[in-house]
């Protein structure tokens, strides 16, 4: 029986599984009520709260992986914003996509992607949690190129992959160091690592790269802003709200192990420094709804990053605040665009205006989310941002950037919620989004304005817990929504302006900017699109030598490597020096072995194609009798068999072609004869060195023991066969039928053309 | 009996690789079938050779009596020739469909993309 925890994952999964059958019995309608199963997650999640539960099942041991699951307030706040914003999602999808023959493929990868991110929020074993976030990388790939008929959907999906599948090989080789560092490999047994150890700097160095390259940290953000070729329900969930936020994950996860080492502060918050300033000021040359909000995507998972380098009780409460702000701020205005671009047809924040009065819900929905995101009291992202410039006061050298990536945060609300709303002429086509794609926006953005309001009252999120799980350091923060007057406030009022006079002047610079930015054409972007175009290039260069793309050239490099790589073998390790027990040959078996040789050779040099297939006849049957001379009946009688099969079947497919042609010159026949016999040197050289070897008790043994007794047969070959190892048997008749089924077809063919021709 | 097998082995698999190279797709087919020979005769001499004596339990025998070839080898092999004979059977109809579509059996005169008149009604 699953426990509570497994059946969380599992009804994840689960729900991927049913819901293509779903999909097509209901149609539209099924898909809206997908939403149920996440919803329901969300309320039985939310009233379980955040105590601590553990799952504990076996799974490789010797590996140390096993399927280890904690709930703790961590987990449990991802796991809330998981389910939460998943069902909105499944919801505002359902509108989103309609009646498209694809929504069922759609929502199954979506509902996998909720149970590996689920997975990955509750997994308690390292190994566990790479597999989990593996999945996470694959169904995101899965879903950025969803429209595969367009190239560059196809492209900025294996661009994507490519960046975080190379940081999650880091990642796994950083835990697997970590876990025998610290002798387990369950998260919460690990003690911290102690600075002196000598895996220290790379562990953290590794799994850094892992989390850097999901939560798009500079300089490998490029491939968030790529990601956004994804239909908007995935933007939203993903690349905003859920996956990206993995790497940030991670990092909080491992915050008491790798916290306390000295390069984790100037990694990480010169990291999430720099990301926070490059997402803003790239943000600001987007005109795209979705590259805007992707932009500033960035620069939110900078902030994170940055408030946990900062740590101590300042970092954990502005990533226990903002993780959530940002969260439900950035899944309301990207679902906001997505209906602004599902009804107006067009993205492009220059050519929008007007939208409020024909979609006043979503209108009012995207404002609530932008004043979050501005950072007005008492809205949760004031919270969160009041207490980002209070990490950053503890790393003064970071406060730039924080103010940088706040103005254009505001900027970015404004941008999106503002502009394509309430300025310009109002479109004359145009109306509301269905009400599916209307829930989630408002909200959203209500939670934002809600669980602002409520701080004082009640920490309703259990952001205090968050950030305690967070700290660990035993002491609980307090996270409040006012904090008085304080420098904090100060900051954050005038990058509030900052955002504002952005806002206002836009139309002034964006032109010069825009025009600016796109004559820039290198970029860690194009180094990946380089290293992409490199790397086949390179194994090309490398394969040409040796494949020339003739058969003959290739198999020769091949034949030359057999012989002399297992020579140079033999040679160095003296040869056969070994004890050679020989026994002297009778003189039928000097006649068989000198047909099959002769048989061979005759049908090699023969220029008639029936007489080569008669003398390797000869070489097939002077086979089976060396078996039966040799105590193997079995082999003799299937080699009997068999022989006279294949020579009949040769007869009957080839008796018709002409003769073989002369082909290849003198030096060609004597350069591949001499080739040849070097190779057949090497056999005869091995066979006589393994008869040599040092004998070993044969695995046999133990069938010749057992086949009467345990398998009832006297025959010991055939026991093996039908019982010790009857899976083989059965894969060597499934290779039967296939190669009968492929024979099957290819006569079908002929016959039917013989029959069109006719 | 060993040194002649071993010689015998040596020189089926020369024959084998010097049919290999050739460039007709029947020598393929024949070199595929001298190879499968010696590559059977391999395991069956490395194992060890034993006269005579098979793995069988004579009746009211809980076990095999003596020193008996190896059966595991044996059924190893008699895997092989089963799987080599399909793999043959399915070769063979395709070389002969090759054969058919390009009208030559000489590989070198064989186009990647085919330009022989048959090749619309080919695919």
């Amino acid at each position: 029986m699953p426990s509570l925890l497994e059946l969380i994952v599992l009804a994840a999964f689960g729900l991927g599984l049913v819901v293509p059958a779903w999909w097509r019995s209901l149609g539209k309608r099924g898909s809206a009520w997908t939403a149920v199963v996440p919803g329901g997650l969300f309320v039985w999640l939310a009233a379980m709260g955040p105590g601590e539960q553990t799952s504990f099942r076996p799974w490789a041991p010797d590996l140390g992986a096993e399927l280890a699951f904690r709930l703790d307030p961590l987990s449990w706040i991802f796991c809330l914003l998981i389910t939460g914003i998943g069902a909105l999602v499944f919801l505002y999808a359902s509108g989103y996509f309609g009646d498209d023959p694809a929504t069922g493929r759609f929502l199954s990868t979506l509902a996998c992607f909720m149970g590996a991110m689920l997975g990955l929020a509750l997994a308690d074993n390292a190994i566990l949690l790479f597999v989990f976030w593996e999945l996470t990388s694959i169904t995101s790939f899965l879903l950025i190129g969803f429209k595969s008929a367009k190239e560059k959907a196809r492209k900025a999906a294996i661009q994507a992959l490519f960046v975080t599948g190379a940081g999650g090989l880091a990642m796994l080789a950083g835990l697997v160091w970590l876990g025998l560092e610290s002798g387990t490999f369950r998260l919460s047994e690990m003690p911290a690592l102690p600075a002196a150890s000598a895996g220290a700097v790379p562990i953290l160095l590794l799994v850094a790269l892992g989390a850097f390259t999901k939560s798009a940290q500079f300089p490998f953000h490029f491939w968030l802003p790529g990601a956004m070729e994804a239909p908007t329900p995935v933007s939203s969930y993903l690349h905003s709200a859920t996956m990206v936020k993995a790497g940030v994950f991670l990092l909080a996860r491992l915050n008491p192990q790798l916290g306390e080492l000295p390069l984790w502060t100037p990694l990480l918050a010169t990291a999430g420094a720099l990301t926070l300033l490059t997402g803003g000021l790239l943000s600001l040359r987007a005109t795209d709804l979705k590259q805007i909000l992707a932009y500033s995507t960035v620069a939110g998972l900078g902030a994170l990053v940055l408030a946990l380098g900062v740590g101590g009780e300042s970092g954990a409460k502005a990533f226990a605040a903002f993780l959530v702000a940002h969260a439900l701020y950035k899944g309301c205005l990207f679902m906001a665009a997505g209906s602004v671009d599902h009804e107006a047809g067009s993205r492009d924040v220059r050519e929008l205006g007007g939208l409020a009065r024909l979609m006043p819900w979503t209108a009012a929905g995207a404002g609530l989310g932008m004043l979050s995101m501005a950072g007005l009291i008492p809205f949760l992202g004031f919270v969160g941002k009041e207490y980002l410039i209070g990490a950053a006061l503890k790393a003064p050298w970071t406060l730039p950037a924080v103010i940088v990536g706040a103005a254009t945060a505001g900027w970015a609300g404004f941008q999106t919620a503002i502009r394509p709303f309430h300025m310009g002429s109002t479109p004359e086509a145009g109306h509301e989004a269905p009400w599916s794609m209307r829930v989630g926006p408002l909200v959203l953005g209500g939670l934002a304005l809600a669980l602002g309001l409520l701080l004082p009252v009640m920490d309703a999120a259990r952001l205090n817990d968050v950030g305690a799980a967070v700290w660990a350091s035993g002491d609980t923060p307090q996270i409040k929504l006012w904090a008085g007057i304080n420098a904090e406030l100060m900051i954050s009022l005038a990058s509030l302006a900052l955002g504002i006079i952005l806002f206002v002047t836009w139309p002034r610079w964006q032109q010069a900017v825009v025009e600016r930015a796109d004559r820039v054409k290198f970029g860690p972007a194009e180094g990946c699109r380089a290293l992409l175009e490199v790397m086949p290039k390179l194994a090309g260069f490398a394969a040409a030598p040796f494949q020339q793309g003739r058969l003959r050239i290739d198999l020769l490099v091949v034949v030359l490597t057999a012989t002399l790589l297992p020579a140079i073998a033999l040679l160095r390790h003296g040869g056969l020096s070994g004890d050679l027990e020989l026994t002297m040959p009778l003189i039928h078996e000097v006649m068989v072995v000198a047909a099959a040789v002769i048989g061979a050779i005759l049908s090699s040099a023969t220029q008639s194609r029936l007489a080569a297939i008669a003398f390797l006849g000869v070489s097939g049957f002077s086979t089976a009798l060396l078996f039966a001379f040799f105590g193997a009946p079995d082999l003799a009688v299937t080699q009997l068999l068999v022989e006279t099969l294949a020579v009949v079947f040769f007869v009957l497919v080839f008796s018709k072609l002409p003769r073989f042609a002369a082909l290849g010159s003198r030096w060609v026949k004597l350069r591949d004869a001499a080739i040849a016999s070097a190779f057949g040197l090497v056999m005869t050289a091995l066979v006589l060195a393994v008869l040599s070897a040092d004998p070993m008790t044969p695995v046999s043994a133990q069938h010749l023991a057992l086949s009467v007794p345990e398998a009832k047969g006297a025959n010991v070959v055939n026991t093996i066969l039908v019982d010790f190892r009857a899976l083989d048997t059965l894969g060597e008749i499934t290779v039967l039928v296939l190669a009968a089924l492929g024979v099957f077809s290819l006569l079908r063919m002929d016959r039917e053309e013989a029959e069109a021709a006719a | 009996m060993e040194l002649l097998l071993a010689v015998g082995i040596g020189a089926l698999f020369a024959v084998g690789f010097y049919m290999l190279l050739r460039r007709s797709v029947v020598r393929l087919l024949l070199s595929f079938v001298c190879l499968s020979l010696a590559a059977n005769l391999t395991i069956f001499t490395s194992i060890g050779l034993q006269r005579g004596r098979a793995a069988l339990a004579r009746a009211g025998e809980a076990a095999p009596e003596g020193p008996v070839a190896d059966p595991l080898a044996q059924a190893l092999i008699l895997t092989a020739i089963v799987i080599s004979f399909g793999v043959l059977a399915f070769a063979m109809v395709l070389v002969k469909r090759l054969y058919m579509v390009h009208g030559t059996e000489d590989l070198d005169l064989m186009e990647p993309h085919g330009d022989s008149p048959e090749e619309g009604s080919g695919r």
